[in-house]
């Protein structure tokens, strides 16, 4: 029998709230079958089942947990996960509690040598980092899911057993009240790295692991310090290794630093060991003032992904589907991506509108993201852990030039996640002949219209049309594709741009007197672009017609 | 101060290849793997001038 901890789990600036478990229907012989079940109600779980229900898919939520994360874990979320939570309708919460930041600076013998400035253009609505512990990103999605009659989230079930056939799959639960079993056509492993269903399924994940353990440790402390990212390159306590310290909401910092080659994880954990190192960290940064521990963690690098995110009629997201270095914040901001990526094409498939083949542009998307991921970070992660001598030397003869010389200064810096642009994929239709804009399989991009209204402000659920109206509105050609879009099998939101009011339209209108939507979508009158729910462009047109619209939505559900 | 030639990504790869250049050959060997190193891209660069900034460069900042 699954026995869940009933007690909160401690913290000393987060109360933990213990969900009941509630036996489900199925332990007293109701023969229901869902159409999803996801398993693992961590950040990425959350935001799959909420996204799923938005576009209409009816989904089961089992986490083997009462509560919420143990530990601050994720504690960065990018510009790109703030759209994300933005356009499923949830980022107030988070945009209140968290803590932005543009740029970080890096420290070599007592010297600043290198400043890191994230990329930020006006137009964007959201900076370029947000500072947020894990607890409070699951609870904020808990707490949109409670509102969300589409989604049933179980805690204190756990997954012991997965059998799958043609038509869907059949999990085995414990429950603190005994086993069942939940008949499902679809299942969504969101269970985090040491995936539970990664296990029963018997895969196998690809790439490498790395040596260099690290240590990271929350306290609470008064350091008068600004949100940034401070990076220590082999500072005197810790030689040859190096520390971060980043600033999270409630008073609290996350320092981060790598062990001496060899210590394990015990010794490392050790209180007054690692109450030494915190006050050694303090003293570096210039603030030696008293703290208190939070949590602590010993955690590893790794660059490991499945091969293949679909296996039968399950498909992978998040950690259980990859491992990948911490350093660029890609765990969770990369997840993100993957729910995004596969709630829309699942709730499709879900609801018979699209074939299953669409789910196999997913797991060629997203299994492309993370290798170039694990390639682009194995770089970062061979400069913050050296995996050799020959690394090891190259490292610091970089950071010995980063006192006199700028030229390889940047490659203190680790190239931080970013959204994926699918510029391959198969669901992309034609690029009709735009000089510059946005290109199919990168994500729309963000305008700035007004003090606190943006483009994405006005985007719809499930596909989005953008249509461009010239100073007469919309020409023939224009009303006859926003028609079929109306009259489209699949749900699309339609945008009609325009230079002067136009009243009485059955679609959202954008006022853009100055033209600045038209010239950042290099767009003039008659133009078009189609996205697909998760706001990545698949087709846009200079001139577009009905016709191309109802090839590119067939092309976009895995029809063409 | 040295002029930026290589693009970021170059010199990424440049940095690869080295370490693991380095980790081929045994550790009593890699100070002459190094100055054979140093003397071939020096003639490739063809210009003794710009090798004595390079020195100067390298010289700086050791201990």
């Amino acid at each position: 029998m699954h026995q869940p901890a009933t007690q909160p789990r401690p913290s000393i600036f987060y109360r933990y709230r213990v969900h009941p478990f509630r036996r489900p229907p199925e332990m007293d012989g109701a023969a229901t079958e869902v159409p999803v079940t996801v398993v693992g109600a961590g950040p990425i779980g959350l935001l799959t089942a909420l996204t799923l229900a938005r576009l209409g898919c009816r989904c089961v939520l089992l986490e083997s947990e009462l509560q919420v994360s143990q530990g601050s874990r994720a504690i960065v979320l990018t510009r790109r996960s703030q759209e994300i939570l933005h356009t499923a309708g949830v980022i107030a919460p988070f945009l209140a509690k968290g803590l932005p930041w543009t740029h970080g600076r890096s420290f070599y013998r007592g010297r600043e040598v290198y400043r890191m400035e994230m990329p930020h253009d006006p137009d964007d609505r959201f900076l370029p980092g947000l500072n947020i512990q894990q607890q409070y990103i699951e609870e904020y999605l808990v707490a949109a899911i409670a509102a969300e009659p589409l989604i049933d989230l179980r805690w204190g079930s756990k997954v012991v057993g997965l059998a799958q056939d043609a038509a869907g799959a059949t999990l085995r639960v414990d429950t603190p009240e005994g086993e069942y079993e939940l008949r499902t056509g679809w299942v969504v492993a969101a269970d985090g790295g040491r995936s539970a269903i990664r296990r029963l399924l018997g895969l196998r994940m690809e790439g490498r692991a790395y040596a260099g353990s690290f240590v990271i440790a929350d306290i609470r402390a008064d350091l008068g310090l600004p949100t940034e990212r401070l990076c220590f390159f082999d500072p005197d306590w810790n030689p040859g290794n190096n520390v971060l310290v980043h600033r999270e909401p409630d008073g609290i910092w996350r320092l981060d630093f790598r062990l001496p080659d060899g210590e394990t994880a015990e010794a490392a954990l050790e209180p007054r060991r690692l109450a030494e190192r915190i006050d050694a960290i303090l003293a570096m940064v210039g603030r030696p003032v008293p703290w208190e521990m939070d949590w602590a963690a010993v955690y590893s690098a790794s660059t490991l992904t499945l091969p293949d995110y679909v296996v039968g009629r399950t498909c992978f997201v998040g950690d259980a589907a990859h491992l990948l270095p911490i350093f660029g914040v890609r765990g969770a901001n990369t997840g993100f991506q993957d729910a995004d990526a596969l709630a829309w094409r699942l709730a499709l498939v879900a609801r018979g509108l699209a074939p299953s083949s669409l789910l196999r542009s997913y797991s060629g998307e997203r299994v492309g993201a993370a290798r170039e991921i694990c390639e682009e970070a194995g770089r970062s992660t061979r400069f913050m852990t050296p995996p050799s001598e020959g690394f090891r030397l190259m490292r610091d003869a970089v950071l010995s030039f980063t006192l006199s010389e700028a030229f390889c200064k940047d490659l203190l810096h680790w190239r931080t996640s970013r959204p994926h642009t699918y510029a391959d994929s198969p669901l992309n239709s034609e690029d009709g002949g735009f000089e510059g804009g946005v290109t199919p399989g990168a994500p729309l991009k963000d305008v700035r219209l007004g003090e606190d209204e943006h483009l994405y402000d006005h985007l719809g659920r499930g596909f989005q049309l953008i249509a461009f109206a010239g100073p007469q509105g919309p020409d023939a050609a224009l009303e006859a594709v926003l028609r079929a879009a109306a009259e489209a099998r699949l749900p699309v939101a339609r945008l009609l741009v325009s230079p002067r009011p136009l009243p009485g339209r059955a679609e959202r209108v954008v006022l853009d007197p100055e033209g600045r939507i038209a010239a950042r979508y290099a767009a003039g009158p008659g133009a078009a672009y189609l996205a697909r729910p998760d706001t990545h462009v698949c087709a846009r047109w200079r001139r577009a017609t009905p016709e191309g619209l109802h090839a590119a939505l067939a092309r976009a559900c895995g029809e063409g | 101060m040295l002029p930026k030639i290589l693009t970021n990504a170059q010199l990424e790869e440049v940095y690869d290849r080295i370490a693991e250049a380095l980790d081929a050959v045994p550790a009593e060997r890699r100070q002459l793997f190094l100055a054979k190193l140093a003397l071939a891209l020096a003639n490739l660069l063809g210009d003794p001038a710009k090798v004595a900034q390079a020195l100067e460069a390298a010289a700086r900042d050791l201990d």
